[in-house]
This record gives structure tokens, C-alpha cells and sequence, in this order.
């Protein structure tokens, strides 16, 4: 049971220092390329796709909670330092749905992608709650349709699109290790 | 909620609230974090080469989605282009018109008494030793044989032959022309005639002048009236030089005409006129 525990918290030996800075330096490349996307102009549903958020809920998906978290804070960091100005909350939204992502794991649907893409949709719901409080919080003109038709939708639509590829991302990168693992262990 | 109640959760959780609240009160100071700075100035690179990108990018798709509007703008300039073209084919007309009867009336101001029939020459013969003006009007214009041709300049030549509705001039610098005309500043009188030697040079000769006739480089020359084909007082030319005939005892004058016959257009034929000698 605690090696169960262990394993599916992804906090296990296999878990290599060279195995952490590779997932560190994916989600950092992925969060220049996010504000590349910026400049560029490029939106999904008229809202720019929140790819980074979708790569930390992979993770924490796949390789367990703690890990979903920690990476979670680490490029919501980076993202606060690369492109937001002001207050923002994008530290904890990013450690809360990276932790969640992992942490819900075998509640009620087991470990495989449609429950992935359940679990990306509640991290979506959870972001557009951080983004109307913020916006209640700051915004001096508070329609809340008009919040609701043209950010939060456009915004979590967006988002929802990237979850698909983030996940088969970072499904790559676990598999890549795992099988370099699993050589090792049988002597290759 | 057990997860939740984690103690990895609730530290995690704490060092991210943590960090808003470091991150947001630098911001709410105006203080730049220097991490903040290196990320930013990494990152502007990748920011340049997309807005760059993204700039060529709507070009690009400005360029389909505005072509359908730039063919029809073009379209819309060709016609443009072409109406333009005939209008300024229809003023340049219009101008060699208004330029034509403008000298048409100069004509008849000068010469209130003679009635006149404007024609174009349609066509030029030139043989070796004659040259000739086809003009576009004939007998059913009342043309007729031997009706001097005159422009505002000065004297053309004469008709020589008639149709019905076309008649031929022969320029006065022909062989077989000749005009009485005489000296505007002496009033010596003589008899201008063309000559094969100044084809196409627009020269004519002022002949039979007395030996001590008084004619000068730069005289004037018009037509006497002697000889009733030409009316008196049209402008022939000026005298370019003087020569003395030894032989025949006179002085013969070169004479050049104020016609200019490579450039003639439009001619006017002289219909009918009251014929004047200088004596009288």
C-alpha cells in the first residue's frame, strides 16, 4: 500500500534529477513559446490558449500530484515574470490544478485520457474562477455577461483545445524516460 | 477534503501564496524584480521575431483577402483609363479645331472682302520634280481651276485640277507656279515663280526686277494681283538674297516663303475675291 501510494504519487527513485531539469526546460521552452504565440497575435476563439496551464495538468496527471505541483509553481513564476505585470495569481491557479490533476487520479475514473481531459476541463473551470475574481477585484466596470461572452468562454474554449496535445506532449517525454528506465533495469 | 489536510499540499500551497504576495507588492512599488528584467529581456527576441512574423503573416492575408477589392479596383481604373483616353483624343481634336478656326477667322479679319472654303489636304503627291496637295474639296463645293490656296501665314500655291469632291494644289514653290507680287518697302514690282532647284527647300525666285531695282535681304514680298489669280496684298515671304542676271540685265531675289509646307494641315481656298493690281 505504500509503495502503491509512492508510486502513484510519482515521487519515486526513478524520478532523476536529469528527468526533472528535462521537464523544467520543456515547460519553460513552452512558456517563451507561449509569449512568442502572443506576439504573434495568434488566438484561439479569440483568446490566446493557455498552453503552459495545460502542460502542468499533464503532469500532474502523469507523474502524480507533487510533481503536478511543484511544476505548477515553477512556471507560474516564470510566467508572472515573463508576461503579466501587476498582481497576479498565477503561481497558486498553476499549483492548485497541476496538484488537482494528480491528486484526483483513481477518484472515480481510472488513469487514461478521456479521464484526463475531465480532469483538464475542471482545471479550466477552476482558471476561469481565478480570472472573474480577478477581474471583480480590479475591473472599475463589472458586466458580467459581457465577462462571461467575451473572455471566460472564449478563454476556457481556448484553453480546452491545448489540453489535447499537452497531454500526448508530456505522455511523450514520460514514455521516453520510462523506456530508458525500464532498458536499464533489465541490463540494456 | 484529505487532500487538502496534505502536508505537502499545505506547504506547497504556502510558498505559492508567498510568492504572489512577494511578486505583487514589487509590482505595486514599481519595483522591477531583476529576475523579472532577464526573463523579459530574454524573452524579446522570440517577441520581435513574432511580431515580425505575425506582421508578414497579415500581409500575406491581407493581400488574398484584398484582392478580390484590388481587381476590382482595377477594373474600375481601366475604364477609367480608357474614357480618359478618349476624352483627351476628343480635346486634342477639339484644340486642333479651336486652332484652325481661329486662324480661319484671322484670315477673315484680314480679308473682309474674299470669301473662303476651309479644306483639309488628304494627301501629298511628291514626284521628282512637282509636288502636290490633294485637298477634300471639289467642284460641288464650287471649286475651281486656278482659285488661289492661302493659310494665315501666307500663300499656298493655286488649284491646278478639280474633281467633285477633291481638288489638287500646286505649292507656289513649284516650276509652274508664279504669282505677280512686288516689294512691300520699295514697290518694285516682278513675277515670283518656283524652280526644281528649290524643291523642298520652301524657296521660290522674285524675278524680272530692273537691274537698279530697290530690293534688299530682309524685304518683304506679297502678291501684286497681276495676272488676276491672286488677290493683292497676300504675304509671299522675305528676300534672302539678291543676285544680278548679268545675261538679262535684272536682278533676281530668292524669296523664302512664310509657308512652312511640310507642316500644312488645314488650307483655305480663296472662292472668290475682287481682283486688285498694285497701280491701282
Amino acid at each position: 500500500m505504500l509503495k502503491s501510494r509512492v508510486e502513484k504519487s510519482g515521487f519515486s527513485k526513478n524520478m532523476s534529477v536529469k528527468k526533472i531539469v528535462v521537464y523544467s526546460v520543456f515547460l519553460t521552452v513552452l512558456i517563451i513559446f507561449t509569449s512568442f504565440i502572443q506576439a504573434l497575435g495568434v488566438t484561439l476563439f479569440g483568446a490566446i490558449p493557455a498552453v503552459t496551464l495545460a502542460a502542468v495538468c499533464a503532469i500532474g496527471f502523469i507523474l502524480g500530484e507533487r510533481f503536478g505541483a511543484i511544476f505548477g509553481i515553477f512556471s507560474g513564476i516564470i510566467l508572472d515574470y515573463v508576461s503579466s505585470e501587476g498582481i497576479s495569481f498565477t503561481p497558486i491557479l498553476y499549483m492548485l490544478c497541476g496538484y488537482l490533476c494528480g491528486a484526483a487520479v483513481g477518484w472515480f475514473l481510472s488513469k487514461n485520457f478521456p479521464s484526463f481531459l475531465v480532469y483538464g476541463a475542471i482545471a479550466g473551470v477552476i482558471r476561469e474562477i481565478f480570472t472573474l475574481t480577478y477581474i471583480g477585484l480590479f475591473s472599475r466596470n463589472f458586466a458580467f455577461s459581457d465577462i462571461i461572452l467575451k473572455i471566460l468562454i472564449p478563454e476556457y474554449f481556448a484553453y480546452i483545445v491545448c489540453i489535447i496535445p499537452a497531454y500526448f506532449a508530456v505522455l511523450g517525454i514520460y514514455l521516453l524516460f520510462k523506456g530508458k528506465d525500464s532498458r536499464s533495469r533489465s541490463g540494456y | 477534503m484529505k487532500i487538502f489536510k496534505n502536508k505537502f499540499f499545505i506547504i506547497t500551497l504556502s510558498i505559492a501564496v508567498f510568492l504572489v504576495i512577494l511578486t505583487s507588492t514589487l509590482a505595486l512599488m514599481g519595483q522591477t524584480d531583476p529576475i523579472k528584467n532577464v526573463f523579459n529581456t530574454a524573452t524579446m527576441g522570440f517577441r520581435y521575431v513574432g511580431i515580425k512574423i505575425s506582421e508578414a503573416a497579415e500581409g500575406f492575408s491581407k493581400y488574398f483577402q484584398s484582392i478580390d477589392e484590388l481587381e476590382q479596383r482595377n477594373k474600375e481604373l481601366e475604364s477609367e483609363i480608357e474614357r480618359l483616353e478618349r476624352d483627351l483624343v476628343d480635346a486634342q481634336a477639339a484644340k486642333d479645331e479651336n486652332a484652325r478656326l481661329r486662324e480661319y477667322i484671322d484670315v477673315k479679319k484680314a480679308y473682309p472682302d474674299f470669301k473662303f472654303a476651309d479644306a483639309l489636304i488628304v494627301g501629298t503627291q511628291s514626284e521628282n520634280h512637282t509636288t502636290f496637295f490633294t485637298l477634300d474639296r471639289g467642284s460641288s463645293d464650287g471649286i475651281k481651276v486656278g482659285m488661289p490656296v492661302i493659310v494665315t501665314s501666307g500663300v499656298v500655291g493655286s488649284v491646278c485640277e478639280v474633281g467633285y469632291n477633291w481638288c489638287r494644289v500646286r505649292a507656289l514653290t513649284e516650276s509652274l507656279s508664279s504669282a505677280g507680287a512686288y516689294v512691300s518697302r520699295s514697290g518694285e514690282t516682278g513675277i515670283v515663280s518656283g524652280d526644281i532647284s528649290f524643291k523642298d527647300t520652301g524657296k521660290c525666285m522674285l524675278e524680272y526686277l530692273s537691274e537698279n531695282a530697290d530690293v534688299e535681304i530682309g524685304d518683304l514680298v506679297y502678291t501684286s494681283g497681276q495676272g488676276s489669280v491672286y488677290p493683292r496684298g497676300l504675304y509671299i515671304g522675305k528676300i534672302s538674297s539678291v543676285e544680278i542676271d548679268g545675261y538679262l540685265r535684272t536682278k533676281v531675289a530668292v524669296v523664302d516663303c512664310a509657308v512652312d509646307f511640310e507642316s500644312l494641315k488645314y488650307v483655305m481656298i480663296i472662292t472668290d475675291f475682287e481682283a486688285q493690281s498694285v497701280s491701282d
